[in-house]
């Protein structure tokens, strides 16, 4: 079969994959056709089968996975099923892939430059002048600098965003028919996602290239993509273009999706209330790491029973200053204020009723639950300590608090892997709350769930905050997510305060350049829908 | 939210690292072996008709009805000190690898604990003493005070205390950097409950891992040592090398059988130890 310039790209033909062990179907049998030049968007949340299905155009099954039946074919080339031979010669050549994490997909003992080299020496560009020369031209492609020097830097030399461009020349180095990208902005921040989704569609315009994008952010596939496909447990349950997703997409967990968006054009404004107490201030706090300075004499108050948000990209000094507030950052100037006491810098010296008062809850929530203890205990635990309870009240407190984050008793004898990273992160809101805490500080809480759980997250705040009077400092890059649960926002570059506000005004009338760029991106994502 | 409502699915870890190892052809290997040379070590000494000082023979004797495995230099059956030897042998280095991995884990994780100056200072310091030669070390302390059997535990536990402190004090650093170790102080744990419920239960892996390495360098140290005539009861397998070489020409096996039960004891442990590290990765990779 010779491949004519209309011929589809990619064809996956009935294909089902099963897990080895159990039997059970990961990709029960999908049919998929991806014509030329298109970028299509997998869309779905984790363990839906998306990664699978994309790593399937590599041929290649996770260990432990298991290919019962059906056939995948690349430009004609067969690489699951029957025929295949020499997936070498096909992958990089002839689809290649870019993996979600720049930072473990580039060799770090390689510099930028022969990482490149390395794909066309592995298919058969020996000569080295035009290696680099094409080298060069693909650097300039995707926009990085194409000097000599650049070409001699190491991967950790590099930013998030110039590693995962570094990987995406990798990617379109021999002009591939497939280019496979498995949530490659995943750890990137709005505004680098943006430039990186364009330069997307940018090779592949270039290239011909058709590329398959695998994400769960459905605002951003609608933003750039062609076709949207949404999986649910293993199967294509829509498929209809970008354009028309919002209005094309009948299926009901497209629409469940849809709907859990944040709306900004529906959104009533959020009154401002005068308090007459802070819960909350932070008086010229200059956090330092060693000799730099994270943060620039940054003066907040979060007055009592409202939420501000702290907006800002990574490297901003969001994360610092909410670390300083509890505790776990104790080298900065200035003072941490709660109820109008200054408290102690380490979180180590500051008495029982401080700790209790102000609670943090961690932006990876597996990450934030001791692995080896049930996560019903990490709740007794803070119940027992901080609010002096004996055990067996500490564990009914911790049932209440459980119950109340939406979760059942029977989840918490679970050990944290265990669980979902939804269920996680109510886990370890419920221990927050067990605290009662007077300050719920909330770092990016909701940025490593998928966009339904992200959702039932931010409602569960947003109710807690009202029942409970609960003051919250809430750390996002999210500026619509910001507008959604704050009254107030503040906006952060490199360590300083641009923008200080309630969020209604912020986000209509930005007067910094910065924030004008980021209500743009995020605007231009949300117009796509 | 049906998300939030599914129901966990439940594992029991401590079996699965059983089974695993258990499926690992290495590991039953490794234990086979183990087992060959520990049951007969620590029952020998009741299963022997003779006296192991007893002369049974002439000496450099081969095999032979009466002697299974030939009589050594003096005369003395040789399988019957082989089982008698290594009671004392196995208990001591157990013993000391027990205690010198303990001690090491409590140094390292109270090293991870410091601030990062203290913490690098006494690193330096600890890295002095791997740098000094063990043997040397040893044999001076056992000089000094006797080759009793508990200066030759001591001496052999103390070895391994910088060695298992430097890995315990990076296994804890790194955990010690995670979220819930934070959690943990935000809650208000005293540093003595976030040392033991947070940190230990975490690196028990890695100090498991270690615990094999220093079991066969345990073994290795306490043979030179009997080789060098330091030994508690003066019938160790190691003493039985250096009584012997002598006779090797004319009866080898009086060297060799005590050379190949130790060969086979710390390769088994190396075996197993590696199998184990390997379930236990696999384990935390899930």
């Amino acid at each position: 079969m010779t491949p004519t310039a209309d011929a589809p790209r990619a064809e996956i033909r009935d294909l089902r994959i099963v897990v080895r062990a159990s039997g059970e179907a990961v990709v029960p049998g999908i049919d998929l056709t991806v014509e030329a030049g298109r970028i299509v968007g997998l869309a779905g949340e984790t363990g839906s089968g998306k990664s699978t299905l994309g790593l399937s155009l590599l041929g290649y099954v996770a260990p432990g996975l298991d290919v019962r039946a059906g056939t995948v074919r690349v430009n004609g080339q067969p690489v699951v099923g029957e025929g295949v031979q020499n997936l070498r010669s096909v992958r990089g050549r002839t689809v290649s892939y870019v993996p979600q994490d720049p930072s473990s997909a580039l060799n770090p003992s390689l510099r930028v430059g022969d990482i490149v080299r390395e794909v066309m020496a592995a298919h058969g560009v020996l000569d080295r002048g035009a290696q680099r020369r094409r080298a060069q031209e693909l650097f300039s492609a995707v926009g990085l600098p194409a000097d000599a020097s650049f070409h001699r830097r190491y991967p950790h030399e590099l930013s998030g965003g110039q590693k995962q461009r570094v990987a995406i020349a990798v990617a379109f180095a021999l002009d591939p028919a497939v280019v496979v990208m498995d949530e490659p902005t995943t750890g990137l921040d709005v505004s680098t996602t943006r430039k990186v989704v364009s330069l997307v569609r940018e090779m592949s315009a270039r290239t011909g290239s058709s590329v398959v994008f695998v994400s769960h952010d459905l605002r951003l596939l609608m933003s750039f993509a062609d076709r949207i496909l949404v999986m649910r447990g293993g199967e294509i349950v829509e498929d209809v273009p970008a354009s028309r997703f919002a209005e094309a997409a009948t299926h009901p967990y497209s629409r469940k999706l849809l709907a859990s968006l944040p709306d900004t054009t529906t959104l009533a404004p959020r009154r401002y209330r005068r308090a007459g107490t802070y819960a909350l201030e932070l008086a010229a706090v200059s956090a330092r790491y060693g000799k730099t300075t994270a943060t620039h004499a940054v003066s907040l108050r979060v007055p009592t029973g409202e939420c501000l948000a702290l907006v800002g990209e990574s490297g901003s000094g969001k994360t610092t200053l909410a670390r300083c507030v509890a505790g776990f950052h104790s080298d900065y100037d200035g003072d941490v204020l709660v109820a109008d006491a200054v408290l102690p810098r380490a979180v180590e010296r500051r008495a029982l009723a401080q700790r209790r008062a102000v609670q943090y809850v961690f932006q990876n929530p597996h990450a934030s639950l001791n692995p080896r203890r049930s996560v019903g205990d990490s709740v007794a635990l803070a119940a027992a300590t901080l609010g002096g309870l004996p055990r067996r009240q500490a564990w009914s407190r911790a049932r209440e608090m459980v119950e109340r984050v939406g979760l059942r008793a029977d989840h918490m004898v679970a050990l944290p892997h265990e669980l979902s990273g939804g269920q996680c992160q109510r886990m370890a809101l419920a221990r927050a709350l067990a605290a009662q805490p007077d300050v719920l500080v909330c770092d990016e809480v909701t940025s490593s769930l998928d966009v339904s759980v992200q959702a039932g997250i931010v409602d569960l705040l947003q109710d807690l905050q009202k029942e409970r009077r609960l003051s919250m400092l809430f750390i996002t890059h999210d500026l619509t997510l910001a507008r959604v649960v704050a009254e107030n926002t503040a906006v952060l570059l490199d360590g300083t305060v641009v923008e200080y506000g309630d969020s209604q005004s912020v986000l209509q009338a930005p007067r910094h350049d910065y924030t004008r760029r980021l209500v743009e991106a995020a605007q231009a994502t949300h117009d796509q829908m | 939210m049906n998300a939030a409502n599914s129901t966990p699915v439940h594992d029991d870890r401590r079996t699965t690292v059983v089974a695993r190892m258990l499926r690992d052809p290495r590991s039953v290997l490794g234990t086979v072996a183990v087992v060959l040379v520990v049951v007969p070590a620590v029952v020998g000494p009741h299963l022997a008709t003779r006296d192991p000082e007893e002369f049974a023979g002439a000496p450099l004797l081969g095999p032979a009805a009466g002697h299974l495995l030939g009589t050594d230099i003096l005369g003395r059956d040789v399988l019957t000190r082989l089982l008698a030897g290594g009671q004392t042998f196995i208990i001591q280095g157990a013993l000391a690898t027990l205690i010198g991995v303990t001690l090491g884990a409590g140094v390292g994780i109270a090293m991870a604990m410091l601030s990062r100056r203290a913490s690098e200072l006494l690193l330096s310091v600890n890295d002095t003493f791997i740098v000094i030669p063990q043997i040397l070390v040893s044999l001076l302390v056992i000089t000094r005070f006797g080759a009793t059997p508990p200066v030759l535990v001591a001496v052999v536990a103390l070895s391994h205390v910088a060695h298992t402190a430097r890995v315990a004090r990076a296994a804890t650093s790194h955990v010690a950097s995670s979220d819930y170790v934070l959690a943990a102080a935000g809650i208000g744990l005293s540093r003595r409950r976030i040392a033991a419920h947070e940190l230990l239960p975490n690196v028990l892996p890695v100090l498991l891992v270690e615990l094999g390495v220093r079991l066969a360098a345990s073994f290795v140290l306490l043979a030179s040592l009997n080789f060098l005539g330091f030994g508690s009861s003066g019938l160790e397998w190691g003493r039985m090398i250096e009584e012997n070489k002598g006779g090797l020409a004319v009866q080898p096996l009086a060297v060799m059988a005590p050379v190949l039960v130790m060969a086979v004891f710390l390769i088994g442990m190396n075996l197993v130890r590696d199998g184990a590290s390997r379930a236990l990765a696999a384990r935390s990779a899930r």
